[in-house]
């Protein structure tokens, strides 16, 4: 169907203008959402979302308008038919009601020339995340829609929304892997670490918090400040916590002064380094991040004192930067299995 | 059969007093002797080979080690090894010994062994001066552990490095970095030396499990893969008692 996005936008706006004539609240939802702030456009699915208690009269007025109505099993959404051309009413989005306040969140935007309601950014990604699960968790359709809308979403909002998903928190690390959005902020120093299990759940802001705003739950439009890409630099990885001198040798690491106003990769590189050397920390697996607000460090460390050294060696090196310290100390002790090796 | 305990990269500093010692307390009634796969300190100092002493001190049973990266980084390993050696601590460097443990001679060959890389990655003794003596001191002391190997008289053989004869303990290591973690060579050792066990340290991302392209079972037990105290492996007898 080559013309299939021609014939899904007219009846998304047909469906749209019905709704908005009869002040029946909604909002466009689903990937014309996306679509309409900046995303891929969808070949399928037109979605529309509406407080439960309006869709009988929605049904109504879209039947009157010439649409034919189908009564799916699902109980949280109804379908109508424009043609050929199938469009969702969905009330109870991944289990949790169309409110009010969803609703006004949403703003006004022009979808193909029609100004109608679009969901707001950030809730449209709780959806979207919480909507992938084991056998729908392709983030190869995710990762490109983080890419168009990241800037409109409160990245923390949705961290907090999403945290029991373990498919949300994987799109999300490789989202701030990518650099395409910030870490999570604000790590108390007892918190979780960065890659936490999923019972602990991504850190929220707190107090404590020296990194990214968190913009209020507002409108899209303004949300929280990404760093440009490019502007952060990550050495080290989270995975790879082996105390091999690869890279931890070079003698400028220890010359004197290191250039503070050098590009970030190789600032991490020589924070890295020192980290290594400086023996209060001799610690050679930690991830050194440099982004624009803050030097985040990662890792895990035997002791204490060497997770609050960090902060202490850093503080003298880079001492006009916000150090987000995500250090963790290793506890764990299981109690001894015996293998039998012969 | 023998119980052997084993751990790596404890990596004791001075701020540690206090903080190992109480993990071994019975490990006497759990093991029959407790091998350590080097970087025992943060950087090799005697303060710190003092700390490590003193908290492998009431071990329970005999205590045998070899040094990692990080016991070499202060430039004084003698000395380090001189520290342990009073507190009863055994440091192997191309060397064995043998222990009695029962009606069975348990013999453990010992070397820090070092990077270079696995067969079809790994560098070459050709270049600069540098390079050379990287790849030549790889093989030395693949060759010292091998020769140690040879000369044990005992009933189980068992390898002890710091750095991994094979890459499958890697996993979770960085690929790019697996000849900074460990060489083929200490595997040609292993093999030819008939070892039943390898066991290695260093690469704390790693995991624990692997074997040689001879069969021969290698464990990772640096402390951050095992994540305990110390790993339990059991030992059968191969063959007939030769000594
Ligand atoms: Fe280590
Ligand atoms: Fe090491």
């Amino acid at each position: 169907m080559d013309d299939a996005p021609r014939g899904l936008r007219e009846s998304l706006k047909r469906v749209a203008v019905t709704l908005k004539e009869a002040q029946i609240p909604f909002a466009l939802g689903g990937s014309y959402a996306c679509w309409a702030r900046g995303g891929p456009e969808p070949v399928h699915d037109v979605d529309f979302m509406l407080r439960e208690t309006d869709v009988p009269r929605a049904v109504d007025v879209l039947c009157d308008a010439g649409l034919r109505p189908v009564d799916p099993p699902e109980d949280w959404l109804t379908k109508v038919y424009d043609g050929d051309v199938l469009v969702d009413l969905i009330h109870h989005p991944v289990g949790r009601a169309v409110t009010d306040e969803m609703l006004a969140r949403s703003r006004d935007m022009s979808v193909d020339s029609v100004r109608m309601p679009v969901l707001d950014a950030t809730d449209w990604f709780e959806m979207t995340l919480l909507a992938l699960d084991e056998r729908y968790c392709d983030l190869g359709r995710v990762i490109p829609m983080i890419r168009a809308m990241r800037e409109q979403v409160d990245w923390t909002q949705v961290r907090r929304a999403t945290a029991e998903s373990p498919f949300a928190e994987a799109a999300l690390l490789v989202a701030t892997r990518l650099q395409l959005i910030p870490a999570p902020a604000g790590l108390s120093p007892a918190g979780p670490p960065f890659a936490g299990p999923p019972s602990a759940g991504p850190p929220s802001a707190g107090p404590s918090s020296v990194g990214l705003p968190s913009s209020g739950r507002g409108s899209a439009g303004e949300a929280v400040t990404t760093p440009p890409a490019g502007s952060g630099a990550v050495t080290g990885a989270p995975e790879s916590a082996s105390d091999s001198a690869f890279g931890s040798d070079s003698g400028l690491a220890t010359a004197g002064q290191l250039d503070v106003t050098e590009p970030a990769e190789y600032l991490a590189g020589e924070l890295r380094e020192r980290l290594a050397e400086d023996p209060r920390v001799a610690e050679l697996g930690l991830e050194v991040a440099v982004a624009s607000d803050a030097v985040i460090v990662r890792g895990e460390v035997a002791l204490e004192t060497r997770r609050t050294a960090v902060d202490i060696v850093l503080a003298e090196i880079v001492p006009d930067r916000p150090i987000r310290n995500q250090v963790t100390v290793s506890q764990q002790e299981f109690p001894p299995t015996v293998e039998s090796v012969s | 059969m023998i119980r052997i305990a084993a751990v790596g990269d404890i990596h004791l500093g001075t701020d540690s007093p206090g903080s190992f010692a109480p993990c071994l307390a019975g490990i006497g009634d759990l093991a029959d002797v407790l091998l350590i796969a080097g970087d025992l300190t943060q950087h090799g100092s005697v303060a710190e080979a003092e700390v490590v002493a003193g908290e492998l001190a009431g071990a329970e049973i005999p205590v045998i080690a070899v040094l990692g990266n990080h016991d070499h980084h202060g430039d004084q390993s003698d000395q380090v090894v001189k520290v342990l050696a009073q507190a009863g601590v055994r440091t192997l460097e191309g060397e064995g010994m043998v222990l009695r443990v029962g009606d069975i001679c348990l013999g453990v060959a010992g070397a820090k062994g070092f990077g270079g890389g696995f067969a079809g990655a790994s560098g070459s003794d050709f270049g600069e001066p540098l390079m050379k003596a990287f790849v030549r001191h790889s093989k030395e002391v693949s060759a010292a552990l091998r020769n140690a190997l040879d000369a044990l008289e005992c009933d189980i053989r068992v390898a002890l490095t710091h750095y991994s004869p094979v890459p499958d303990t890697l996993a979770g290591e960085r690929p790019e970095i697996f000849p900074f973690l460990g060489s083929y060579h200490l595997a040609e050792a292993v093999d030819g030396g008939r070892a039943q066990l390898a066991l290695h340290g260093h690469a704390h991302g790693g995991s624990e499990k692997g074997r040689t392209a001879g069969g021969v079972p290698v464990r990772n037990v640096a402390r951050p893969v095992i994540g305990r105290a110390f790993a339990l492996y059991e030992v059968g007898t191969h063959d007939a008692c030769c000594s």
